[in-house]
């Protein structure tokens, strides 16, 4: 009786945490886990294994926050901060989500183009049909299907196990940080650390666990959602570099396109694999690119002052709409106008997230500091410590890019 | 009318003319229709605010503030009164409700209103035209329109101004009725709400609770403890029911033992149906009386039982056994006949989708519940299939869709 109750309390928060990072593993995600693998082998899985601790530390302040404090995060940098920081955070997030829904039309376009269908025939027709379902609240209908076809990346965890990865070289690269020169390494891991740990997923988190109306009583709840959500992203993710460190890289192959990212699914579904790529990359593209322009479109309502709803009429909430509107217009400018190489969309994005995190970070950890925010929520010290570290993670990350690229 | 966020930062003199500071924010005292602005906070070097009296600020303009004293006089130390807050910290950029258009919207700048010698705080602007003013884009702003809400008709929600208006503003809260306190109650986090209910009686706690959504209803109950059993002695029993399903089992012990014995002894016969069924929706106690009962008899039952909304007259005739053998409602009764109409009679069991295409099938407003051997044991009525089709849209469902989509919500 006592163990069926704690299952219902659980069912009942979780969500936030879990669907944060399972849509970590979008397209965007899949490709940047895939070139870690395909070029660096095992030797850059450690940087996956900070940011998913970053992830688990920055998702449960998140919730957390959304807990203590009823308010978005948009909203709440503009009651702590004022106008001026608040109208700078929303356009770092405009601009980093505009980037990864980019990233996600491009996986549609990717996606469909190894089916034999043109782009600029899926691209335009995903995003109407995406658009009307949304804003139409049909989207309640298609997304489990959606989210059935995203956990198609699972295969990663058989294809990993079926490809005899060298399982000594992936302990070492796990625990031994060392990055091989070049800037391309570093840009692979500021991109990691940006798709892992992305600006909307922050955002995101908050706000659900705010319309979820969790109480400080779920929070030991929330946490062990925010965990397993994070630590499933992690798995996920280092099942994709495994098992493209043991095919692609293996044999000294690089990621060029879709069909060749899909190589890694061989050990576990053969010929098919091309196939059941294709399929878990439709499925995650469609979901995150549902996700993504209405995640950003509540932050800039939120920004405004008005908690948009989608059954408000469009009058009624002209900056959500708007939003949405213009941000995936652009996506599908941008990816029909994009040459035939999808990749540096779905991966190069990522890195811009990174570079827009820090100060998204720095206002997030201060709020969580503040005990009259927080109230008996606030960041503990320690907490606040493992906060700082992965914030170095990140500025590190940012840092040593940014030095390369001018050297 | 005055924008307060405009006179933010502008300089501050001393009555010779020497530059003290700047100004940093203002304190208003609450209660009533319009509080006054009762100090200026002026922020000097080295990160120090001093408090000076209304009285002793000769000029409040935009150009500048002049005070009557000298720099030397500035009071340092001077904390604020229980009943005043800062404006720009606490109301400015904060949440308010406003209580009139129904929307929980956040507050762009402060109107300010000089009346006398006094200045006072009329209302808030919660247009985006003042947000955008403040971005530094005066010329755009000035063509969009503006959006006030006035001070009366708005509850700030702020924790600072919150806590004052529960101590001071009694007033307040109390005039919100019970649909304003269950629709600020709705947007308020859990912990805050409870806060709010506890301070009013409880007769309109009680009804602002039935007002709410049941998920919401059961957290503010949760939140409350044992304060809460009041508040459901007063509620209409199903509804009381729907609130204490969304608690844990410990919990909902907890807030039963301080209620009266027979009413709790309902309250859990209706909690041992399970959710999502006609048991769960119903009320215990429906009217009834023997088949073949007179007029009189029937008005009798009617009178007898307490006023009730939900109870809505109609009066169910019983056989023997305790089966339905029909129903006789009000108009029927006031045109005179007292003969029984059949009417579809619901199992306890039933799933509530079935119980809400019943209800539209037959145009009825309330129908009588049996348990397995056909014996009444409840009536469900009209605004119980209400509350259902609203808890069926969940904002969850609305805001992300994704999994958020849990009808009955923790089972």
């Amino acid at each position: 009786m006592r163990r069926a109750s704690a299952i219902a309390a659980l069912t009942a928060v979780v969500g936030p945490g879990v669907l944060a990072g399972l849509s970590d593993d979008d397209p965007a995600g899949i490709t940047t886990y895939s070139i870690l693998g395909a070029d660096y082998g095992y030797s850059l899985l450690w940087v996956l294994l900070l940011s998913t601790v970053a992830l688990v530390i920055f998702h449960e302040l998140g919730a957390r926050t959304g807990i203590a404090t009823g308010q978005g995060a948009a909203g709440l940098v503009r009651d702590r901060f004022g106008v001026r920081w608040a109208g700078l955070s929303i356009a770092a997030l405009l601009v980093a989500n505009l980037g990864t829904t980019c990233a996600e039309f491009a996986g549609i376009a990717a996606a469909s183009e190894l089916a034999g269908v043109d782009r600029l025939v899926s691209v335009p027709i995903a995003a109407v049909v995406l658009s009307l379902l949304v804003l139409r609240g049909g989207f309640k209908r298609v997304e489990h299907v959606l989210l059935a076809l995203a956990t198609v990346f699972a295969a990663y965890i058989a294809a990993g196990l079926l490809a005899r990865p060298d399982w000594s070289a992936a302990a070492a690269g796990l625990v031994v940080p060392e990055v091989p020169g070049g800037s391309d390494a570093l840009v692979a891991v500021t991109a990691t650390v940006g798709t892992t740990l992305a600006p909307w997923g922050l955002a995101f988190i908050q706000s659900y666990a705010v319309d979820k109306r969790l109480t400080a009583g779920q929070l030991r709840l929330e946490r062990v959602d925010v965990v397993s959500g994070a630590v499933m992203t992690g798995v996920i993710g280092f099942f994709v570099v495994v098992a493209c460190a043991a095919t692609l890289h293996a044999e000294g192959r690089s990621i060029e396109d879709a069909a060749d990212a899909a190589v890694a699914l061989e050990p576990f579904a053969g010929q098919f694999a091309s196939a059941l790529f294709g399929a878990g990359l439709l499925g995650a593209a469609l979901l995150a690119a549902s996700i993504l322009p209405l995640s950003t479109a509540y932050s800039v309502s939120e920004f405004f002052g008005y908690e948009a709803a989608l059954d408000d009429a469009p009058r009624e909430a002209p900056f959500f709409y708007w939003t949405y509107a213009v941000m995936v217009a652009i996506a599908v400018v941008v990816v029909l106008s994009a040459g035939s190489d999808l990749i540096p969309i779905l991966y190069l994005t990522q890195a811009l997230n990174a570079i827009l995190l820090p100060p998204l970070l720095v206002l997030m950890w201060r709020i969580g500091r503040d005990p009259l925010v927080m109230g008996p929520l606030v960041t503990s010290r320690t907490l606040s410590l493992a906060q700082l570290a992965a914030l170095a993670l990140v500025v590190a990350s940012v840092i040593g890019l940014g030095a390369t690229a001018l050297a | 009318m005055l924008a307060l966020t405009d006179y933010r930062g502008q300089p501050v003199f001393d009555r010779g003319d020497v530059r003290v500071g700047a100004v940093a924010d203002l304190a208003a005292r609450l209660g009533g229709p319009t509080p006054r602005v009762t100090r200026l906070l002026v922020a000097t070097g080295r990160r120090r605010t001093a408090a000076v009296a209304w009285d002793d600020v000769a000029d409040f303009e935009r150009s500048g503030v002049t005070l009557r004293g000298t720099a030397a006089e500035l009071d340092f130390d001077a904390g604020l009164g229980e009943d005043e807050l800062r404006l720009m910290r606490d109301i400015v950029d904060t949440q308010i409700v406003d209580v009139t258009g129904r929307r929980f919207v956040r507050v762009a700048d402060v109107e300010l209103e000089r009346r006398g010698g006094e200045l006072l705080v009329a209302g808030v602007d919660v247009g985006a035209a003042a947000l955008i003013r403040r971005l530094g884009l005066r010329r755009l702003a000035r063509r969009l329109p503006g959006r006030s809400v006035p001070w009366a008709d708005l509850y700030a929600a702020s924790p600072a101004a919150h806590a004052i208006q529960l101590r001071v503003d009694r007033a307040r809260v109390a005039r919100l009725g019970p649909a304003g306190l269950a629709q600020v109650v709705g947007v308020l986090p859990p912990a805050r709400g409870a806060e709010l209910l506890g301070s009013v009686e409880s007769e309109l706690a009680a009804k602002a609770v039935g007002g709410t959504r049941p998920d919401v209803g059961g957290q503010v109950v949760a939140e409350l403890g044992a304060e809460a059993a009041p508040i459901l002695e007063e509620m209409a029993t199903d509804d009381a029911a729907a609130a204490l399903r969304q608690l844990s089992g410990d919990d909902r012990d907890h807030v039963l033992q301080g209620i009266a014995t027979s009413r709790a002894e309902d309250l859990r016969r209706l909690l041992a149906y399970p959710p999502a069924t006609a048991g769960a929706l119903m009320s215990p106690n429906p009217l009834t009386a023997r088949e073949g009962a007179g007029a009189a008899e029937l008005r009798e039952r009617i009178a007898a039982g307490p006023p009730r909304m939900e109870a809505l007259g109609t009066v169910f005739l019983l056989d023997q056994a305790g089966g339905v053998v029909g129903a006789v409602s009000p108009t029927q009764m006031l045109r005179g006949s007292v003969d029984p109409v059949p009417v579809p009679v619901l199992a306890v069991d039933q799933p509530v989708d079935e119980v809400v295409d019943i209800f539209a099938l037959h145009d009825v407003v309330a129908l009588p519940v049996a348990d397995r051997n056909g014996r009444l044991v409840g009536v469900v009525t009209i605004d119980d299939v209400l509350d259902e089709l609203v808890a069926q849209r969940l904002p969850g469902a609305r805001r992300f869709g994704v999994l958020a989509a849990r009808r009955h919500a923790p089972r």
